[in-house]
């Protein structure tokens, strides 16, 4: 088990990590969320070894590791672009880590490579290989010398969208398979969603919240979290308590105390239907392939997303019923403990 | 129709230039060697290839260079690493200064390195005075500069990411250096290690300083045979020697520059502090900036040292001519000489280089356009092929009767040295151009502009830093050219180069006092040029 305590690191006098503690159980992937320059970035390099902390510690098993150098923790580091060594095989560049422990790994190599899907290339140079290749080779030489660590630097962000989804449902089979304990570091919420089973959002250089991934999703800290796990709007005070009378089925609607909570709402959260207990009047609409997405001024809310059949025709103006789907909405704020 | 136009008329004047002062005394110089009594004669050269002295003095060349070659590499990479990697206090300055031995007059060198091992000299109790070590020494002080430069920048302008991943793959530092660093700075090492042997064996004043009679190279050789002994065959065998030789080496440098380094994604990385692995670096870094120092600052002492004691006598005699009539002229007057010859050389030398690299830069539409190109750049490189002296001999022979008599002109030891720095002007300028995007020109065109509006708004602000740049570099090559001016110039009209080597040739204290001062007053100039064009960030100045 990884565990953080109190990490700090600082460039120059400016703090890039704050007092950052997280914890990643053996055989876990915790995913690291952020926008960029949040500093979660500095934060896989500091446990990686490659910038030193300015206070706080790491340990490993319950043993320090953060006097140790980069080579003897035992970790792998896997770059956002792969960082192949461009004068080595597929094949040297994936037993490069073996070769350094002098272990025998011809068979090794080539079973790494068939976990990756890359059978057949171990003689490619990496300049011919396509951005996807890349990284499924730089997976399979982080994986070579089973490290009792993976770290992985937004390892998809590199990689266009389809491809992106398909590697990020390869990525968590590989590291479920192999049982490889995780920690990644991404901007990208859907990247963070299908691979990790753990979350931390990371802002400003600090974790703000942090837990096992449904548990963030589903109650996000604050506002800015909402957005930033993809949440469109957060509604507070009375428009929070209108959307949230409206949510369920029956009578029973009048929500206690509990009004003053916010409400982060996805875009798809309320849903044009006639028996819906919100009403409003459609400001625009816009076709997508699947839906068509509303933007409606509902009385008592003000303006929010909605959602309606692709086959069903709104214009700006007309009159809309919209209902709620519980599954979309999440309370903002109250996990905080 | 129009594009060719253009491109004939840009290449008119650079090719006239490079083949009647180029071409035709090399070429002239080869026919002097194959042809005798008019009749051909292959054989004279061939029977010249086989005296013994020759084979000593080839012999001589190739392994002194060696060896300098050597040793500038491994002293270079350790200091390349801590100027360019750490974050070392004042290592701008360190950089800038370490420049300065490049682009010091090799006579002046050669002076300073003969005070410094000689009998009365500082280190004189090591023996070394005289000795082919001197000479190696001597090429190491000058070469190391374009070690660390090279390496250096390549060194600075390398991903650390590739290092990284190595050793998060559990790869120790050595291992890191084995199978990363190191593959990805071959190709720069390499290029560096071909350079700094095609300088070392085609060195002309050092070794003539440093090793007189004695150890001769090819170049200095040449000299003897031409200026001493007047066997003009035999000197004219050896340059075709020296020409195939370097032009093969050329040849081979440039195959080795062009292996693709797909390794080297170029990033600007910070410098990182200085942990206690990197002591034996530190040490190294020392030791090259003591190498480089000592010479220096036993001149400089040196030159304030008469028999009164310290003084500025020897400062006060360079407006005489020494004593027992050492020159002909005034210390005083070679230096006013110098500087109008250099800024002669240097606006020449700009001109001719500013339209080759505009030539060869331009994109070509079609495929017999890139082919004339890609001839006229190697046309343009053959001078960094040839050493100064075949030049300047070339000159002597061939440029002394009608079609082109310049035995007279003042022009003619301008155009040598411009010739000399052509290559360096070039190769400052023809990176910058090719890095600007065409796109930024055609954007210019879109929007309206001229193609010369185009060249003011996109190409000059780009340009104008890296022109000034090379025509610093190339005032202070012209100001310490020795090997061709040292045929060339007149002896009632020297140089500072060719005054400096007189004195140290002629008996008497105030001689060598006057040619310490007169070697500090050189030095000191082309120091503060250079400084000066290190002020202007331009990379490419000084790398090959």
């Amino acid at each position: 088990m990884l565990s953080l305590t109190d990490v700090s690191v600082a460039y120059d006098g400016v703090v890039a990590v704050h007092d950052v503690s997280l914890e990643v159980p053996d055989g876990s992937i915790l995913a690291v969320l952020g926008p960029s320059g949040c500093g979660k970035s500095t934060l896989l390099r500091a446990v990686a070894g490659l910038e030193p902390l300015t206070s706080g510690g790491i340990s490993f098993d319950g043993r320090a590791v953060d006097r140790l150098p980069t080579h003897k923790r035992g970790f792998a580091l896997m770059f956002q672009d792969g960082q192949l060594f461009a004068h080595m095989t597929v094949a040297r560049n994936v037993g490069y880590a073996l070769r350094l422990r002098r272990r025998p790994g011809i068979q090794r190599v080539h079973d790494l490579l068939s976990l990756v899907g890359l059978e057949g290339y171990a003689d490619r140079l990496p300049a011919t290989l396509s951005g996807g290749e890349r990284q499924r080779v730089a997976l399979a030489r982080a994986l070579a010398v089973e490290p009792r660590l993976l770290l992985l630097d937004e390892p998809l962000s590199a990689l266009d969208a389809g491809l992106r989804e398909r590697l990020a449902v390869d990525l968590r089979k590989i590291l479920h398979a192999a049982g490889t304990t995780a920690l990644m570091v991404t901007h990208d919420h859907d990247e963070a969603f299908q691979v990790a089973d753990q979350l931390a959002v990371m802002r400003a250089g600090r974790v703000v919240q942090s837990g096992p991934i449904d548990a963030v999703w589903s109650a996000p800290a604050d506002e800015e979290t909402a957005l930033f796990l993809g949440y469109a709007r957060v509604l507070s005070g009375s428009a929070a308590a209108t959307v949230l009378a409206a949510v369920g089925s029956g009578r029973e609607s009048r929500v206690g105390p509990a009004s003053s909570v916010s409400l982060a709402l996805r875009r798809s959260a309320l849903v044009a239907d006639e028996h819906g207990r919100l009403s409003g009047t459609v400001e625009s609409a816009r076709a997508t392939p699947e839906v068509l997405r509303l933007v409606v001024d509902v009385r008592d809310v003000g303006l929010v997303d909605a959602v309606a059949p692709r086959d069903s025709h709104w214009g700006p103006g007309e009159q809309v019923r919209l209902s709620v789907d519980p599954a979309r909405v999440a309370p903002v704020g109250t996990n905080l403990d | 129709m129009r594009r060719w136009l253009t491109l004939a008329l840009l290449a008119a004047g650079p090719v006239l230039v490079v083949a009647v002062f180029f071409v035709l005394p090399v070429g002239g110089m080869v026919a002097r060697g194959f042809v005798s009594d008019g009749v051909l004669d292959p054989g004279g050269v061939l029977q010249v290839l086989a005296r013994p002295r020759v084979a000593r003095v080839a012999w001589f060349t190739v392994w002194s260079a060696a060896a300098a070659t050597a040793i500038s590499v491994l002293l270079g990479l350790p200091a390349a690493f801590v100027l360019h990697r750490l974050a070392l206090p004042g290592r701008k300055m360190i950089r800038a200064a370490l420049l300065v031995p490049f682009v010091l007059p090799t006579v002046v060198v050669g002076v300073a390195f003969r005070l410094l091992l000689g009998e009365a000299g500082p280190l004189g109790f090591l023996g070394l005075d005289g000795t082919p070590v001197a000479i190696v020494i001597g090429l190491v002080f000058f070469n190391l500069a374009v070690v660390i430069r090279a390496v250096g920048a390549a060194w600075e302008s390398l991903d650390a990411r590739p290092a990284e991943a190595a050793a998060a793959l559990g790869a120790s530092p050595v291992q890191v250096w084995w199978t990363v660093t190191l593959p990805a700075l071959r190709p720069a090492i390499v290029s560096a290690a071909s350079i700094v042997f095609l300088f070392c064996a085609t060195a002309f004043g050092i070794v003539l300083t440093l090793g007189g009679v004695r150890y001769a190279t090819v170049e200095t050789e040449i000299y003897l045979l031409t200026t001493t002994l007047f066997d003009l065959q035999a000197a004219a065998a050896l340059s075709v020697l020296q020409l195939v030789v370097v032009v093969a080496l050329l040849g081979l440098a440039a195959r080795l520059r062009a292996v693709p380094d797909a390794t080297a994604a170029r990033t600007s990385s910070r410098p990182r502090r200085i942990r206690s692995g990197d002591v034996p670096a530190l040490a190294v870094t020392v030791l090259v900036l003591g190498l480089v120092a000592a010479p220096i600052v036993t001149l400089v002492l040196g030159s304030f040292r008469t028999e009164a004691g310290w003084s500025l006598g020897n400062y006060r005699a360079l407006t005489g001519v020494g004593s027992n009539d050492a020159l002909l002229v005034p210390v005083t007057e070679a230096l006013l000489t110098s500087v109008r010859t250099a800024v002669d050389a240097t606006w020449m030398a700009l001109l001719m280089g500013l339209a080759v690299a505009v030539l060869v830069t331009r994109r070509s539409q079609s495929r017999s356009e890139r082919r004339v190109r890609s001839l006229l750049d190697g046309f343009f490189m053959l001078p960094l092929g040839v050493s100064a002296v075949t030049l300047g001999f070339g000159f002597l022979i061939t440029l002394d009767r009608p079609p082109v008599d310049l035995r007279d002109s003042a022009l003619l030891v301008p155009i040598a040295q411009a010739l000399v720095a052509l290559p360096l002007v070039v190769r400052t300028l023809v990176p910058v151009l090719a890095g600007i995007d065409d796109r930024q020109r055609q954007a210019a065109a879109s929007l309206g502009a001229s193609p010369w509006r185009a060249l003011l708004t996109v190409e000059l602000p780009v340009v104008w830093k890296p022109l000034l740049a090379a025509s610093g570099f190339a005032f202070a090559a012209s100001l310490g050219e020795f090997g061709a001016t040292s045929f060339l110039a007149r002896d009632d009209n020297p140089t500072v180069p060719i005054v400096i080597f007189r004195l140290i040739g002629h008996p008497g204290e105030l001689n060598f006092g006057m040619a310490l001062a007169a070697s500090v007053v050189l030095a000191g100039t082309t120091a503060v040029v250079m400084l000066a064009v290190e002020r202007l960030r331009v990379p490419n100045v000084g790398a090959f």
